[in-house]
């Protein structure tokens, strides 16, 4: 019996701390005797309107955060039009308002009209409003649209009896509910009439036009963006100023007055009037150097600097979408990759968290290595994207694998072919004559003695001689045949070296010790496979118990381990392998090097 | 002696019962103020929520909510709990309640009970003096006004449900069931623009087994009646489950 007193206490605690859903009509002007407001229900019904504004928020009594509203019912007896805004309050920080209206039901209104709707979450699922009537003003719901707008008979279709002489603007996704999702038995009755999915144009979440999803004006159904009859889907492109969802010439110029991006510039009203329904989209397709302030709802972004932006987005018919989903490499958001892209990378490479996309961290994972370094230079020198979205690159297949070369033949003092030092290649093999290598990342650490047979004093890139044995010594190169000569005359024509592999590091190591470095190509190079990337050449006289009495063949490299037990191992190699049709992170393989036991 | 053998022995059977969730029976029974025995007092008036409230006394196990005062006061009692019957079960609730005035807006009735499924609906049944309104059905039965009324609701799908007045069956309805509501039972006055006069005399509710074990319930009833006696009436059998 104490357990279960017990029980009760807790549930009382519990609901006291939790507070309780809220709603209030915060315009003063409004007379309470005209609303309802059930607490217990969370439900609104309205008596009487007069071109009137009603401002309803809910939310938490104790936590402040957004509540819900059951349903709000117009039950007005011969009054006039009204105004419904269920909204937060700025001045309270309620900004979100209510975060769901299941119902807004309009079938009692005798003689009044909606002139407006503004709901600043979401319209309900299987809820909807029912609008019996025209709606003479605008419908704007922040949220999704979950399910439509409500007939009188939910199974008939969801239904503004009348014209709809106002917007509907929705700055969520119209989802594909039961039927179709609105219907508007009249027309679009005046020329600013239309209506809008995702209004604001921003890639928030999904807000999209659902496949499916249908709107109904005066019998003709639409299932997408129709601009002829200002039914918009709205794109997510930066330049998409005419809502064609293309970004090209039809979308004007900053020098031609009256042109669909002059005019958003510089003529906001004459844009509304020019693109009813695409007000809300008009600033973030226009800001399209990205400088608007997020966090300033005044700001629309419009400069000078726009300007050459969207020229060169019309130019190659570019869609630029968000900042989250930009052209691959573009870090500096101007619409290109190139050296300053590359710098920013190269200076930040080898942050291990932290990273912005401005420094480089393109993938989001917050470090910045070759999956970032990859990803731009599969873009690099592009000065722009195809048009609505970024490319989606070819997929590809690569094989990396370490192959030897014997050097038998070649034995002056200080080298020693196949008894003192063995050389391996790093080759790569790309499938697609397209692809391209755009970097490579290598650790080699010595194991029981051994050392590199690396270059004196190297510089940056290290370039051994051409000349025999010289250019066995282990170096860094971009793809080239294993014996071409400006493999070792030229190993970076054009690329460099950036930090380490492995671990990652802001500094790449060269030694008779260590290898670790990460380097990369900025051009599509046409020696992109079989090609060898790196020799690694590794002296084993310093390997106690080693059997060289073989030659070519007396060290060896495996994947696997070692082949007999005796065997000693002298190296360990990890490796990948970054190029542009990788669709996703670079080859890699590892394995260790080892050499005959006595 | 012979009482407490049988308190036990129908405590026993009733959780013999075979296959079932546990059943659980919630009463409030007008012996003190709901808040003190497990339930969420939300209140509020024209300055905001937990501002003023209603009027309120109990004397000999009826509170009385006036919210005479101001159309604004809100002052309603809410419970938030699973409250379904699983298959076999039945869920009931009743309640007795006296509304001596209410005004306000058009169609405003004041004081309520409202029962929310678990999986989302509405029932909201209101009232003015000589009427119970089905809010969001639209229905409205006559009452005597200005007297006592017992009220019982019985349902076994949470969909459709029976409502009794006064021990006649009057009529079956459905929730409505689409709405963000769910998992609770209130009652009190929850509405702002409109204002009455109400005496509440107990709100009870649960989950017991079907008309096969309905002899069960019956007692189990007439044992829970007996707790209202007692000083903390969530001692009772299964308050709280």
């Amino acid at each position: 019996m104490k357990r279960l007193f017990a029980a009760v206490s807790a549930t009382m605690c519990a609901g006291a701390a939790l507070g309780a859903n809220f709603i209030r009509q915060w315009n003063s002007a409004i007379d309470p005797s005209k609303y309802t407001i059930s607490q217990v229900q969370r439900t609104i019904t309205i008596h009487a309107g007069d071109t009137e504004t009603f401002k309803f928020e809910a939310f938490d009594d104790v936590t402040g955060d957004p509540g819900d509203i059951d349903a709000i019912v117009i039950d007005q007896d011969g009054a006039g039009p009204v105004n419904l805004m269920v909204f937060g309050d700025p001045s309270a920080g309620r900004l979100d308002g209510a975060r769901h209206v299941k119902k807004i039901d309009l079938s009692n209104t005798l003689s009044g009209t909606l002139v407006q709707l503004r709901i600043a979450g979401d319209l309900g699922e299987n809820g909807g409003a029912l609008i019996p009537d025209d709606v003479t003003g605008s419908v704007l719901i922040a949220g999704d649209l979950l399910d439509g707008f409500s007939a009188t008979n939910i199974t008939s279709g969801y239904i503004v009896n009348g014209d709809l002489n106002g917007r509907i603007l929705i700055d969520g996704a119209l989802h594909n509910g039961t039927g179709d999702e609105i219907e508007i038995e009249g027309a679009l009755g005046s020329p600013t009439a239309a209506i809008a999915v995702n209004y604001d144009g921003r890639s928030d979440s999904d807000d999209d036009w659902d496949s499916g999803a249908t709107v109904v004006v005066d019998s003709t159904p639409y299932t997408g963006n129709t601009p002829a009859a200002r039914i918009w889907n709205v794109s997510r492109c930066k330049g998409d100023m005419n809502g064609d969802r293309n970004v090209g010439s039809l979308d004007g110029s900053p020098s031609s007055s009256g042109s669909p991006y002059y005019v958003a510039r510089f003529d906001p009203e004459q844009c509304e009037a020019d693109f009813p329904g695409l007000e809300g989209s008009r600033c973030w397709h226009g800001d399209c150097n990205f400088s608007a302030n997020p966090l300033n709802p005044e700001d629309c972004g419009y400069e000078a600097t726009d300007d050459a932006a969207f020229v060169n987005l019309v130019e190659h018919a570019c869609c630029l979408s968000d900042g989250q989903a930009l052209w691959a490499g573009d870090v500096d958001h101007v619409c290109q990759v190139g050296l300053a892209d590359l710098s920013a990378l190269l200076t930040n490479y080898g942050t291990a968290s932290g990273a912005t996309r401005a420094q480089g961290d393109l993938d989001g994972d917050g470090d910045v290595e070759l999956a970032n370094l990859s990803a731009l230079l599969t873009v690099y020198g592009t000065e722009c994207c195809p048009a609505d979205a970024p490319p989606t690159p070819s997929e590809g297949d690569a094989t990396i694998r370490v192959v030897a070369f014997d050097t038998g033949s070649y034995t002056t003092s200080g080298f020693a072919g196949e008894s003192t030092h063995f050389v391996f290649d790093v080759l790569i093999e790309l499938d697609q004559a397209a692809d391209d290598w755009t970097g490579c990342g290598a650790a080699v650490k010595r194991a029981s003695g051994a050392t590199f047979y690396v270059i004196s004093g190297a510089s940056n890139p290290p370039t051994p001689g051409s000349s025999q044995p010289g250019r066995h010594r282990s170096f860094f190169s971009v793809p080239y045949a294993v014996t071409a000569s400006n493999r070792f005359n030229a190993p970076f024509p054009s690329g460099g070296i950036v930090g380490a592999y492995s671990p990652l590091g802001s500094s790449y190591v060269y030694s008779t010790t260590d290898i670790n470095a990460n380097w990369y190509d900025t051009t599509g190079s046409s020696n992109d496979g079989p090609a060898a990337v790196l020799p690694v050449t590794i002296d084993v006289s310093g390997v106690g118990g080693a059997d060289v009495s073989g030659g070519f063949g007396s060290v060896y490299f495996s994947t696997t381990g070692l082949i007999d037990g005796s065997d000693i191992k002298v190296a360990d190699l990890a490796a990948a392998l970054a190029h542009a049709y990788d669709q996703g992170e670079p080859q890699t393989l590892t394995g260790a090097f080892y050499v005959n036991g006595e | 002696m012979f009482a407490r053998f049988f308190s036990a022995a129908l405590l026993a059977a009733a959780l013999a019962v075979p296959a079932l969730a546990a059943p659980y029976w919630v009463a409030w029974d007008g012996d003190g103020f709901p808040e003190n025995q497990g339930w969420e007092r939300v209140y509020g008036n024209e300055d905001g929520p937990h501002e003023g409230g209603a009027a309120r006394t109990i004397h000999e196990g009826v509170m009385t909510i006036d919210s005479l005062r101001s159309n604004q006061i809100y002052d309603f009692y809410e419970l938030d709990r699973p409250i379904d019957p699983d298959p076999g079960e039945l869920f009931v609730a009743e309640w007795r309640v006296q509304i001596a005035a209410n005004e306000g807006n058009p169609g405003a009735a004041d004081s309520g009970v409202v029962i929310a499924p678990d999986g989302s609906g509405t029932l909201g049944l209101s009232y003015v003096v000589d009427r119970i309104v089905s809010d969001l059905e639209g229905w409205t039965e006559p009452i005597a006004p200005f007297e006592f009324h017992a009220y019982r609701i019985e349902s076994t799908d949470m969909v459709t449900y029976s409502l009794w007045i006064d021990g006649i069956f009057t009529r079956n309805g459905t929730w409505d069931l689409f709405s963000l509501n769910t998992s609770f039972v209130a009652f009190g006055d929850g509405v702002q623009g409109a204002r009455s006069f109400a005496d509440w005399d107990h709100v009870r509710f649960g989950v017991v087994p079907e008309p096969a074990s309905f002899v069960m319930f019956v007692l189990a009833t007439l044992l829970t009646s007996r707790c209202r006696h007692l000083l903390v009436p969530s001692q009772c059998w299964g308050v709280g489950a």
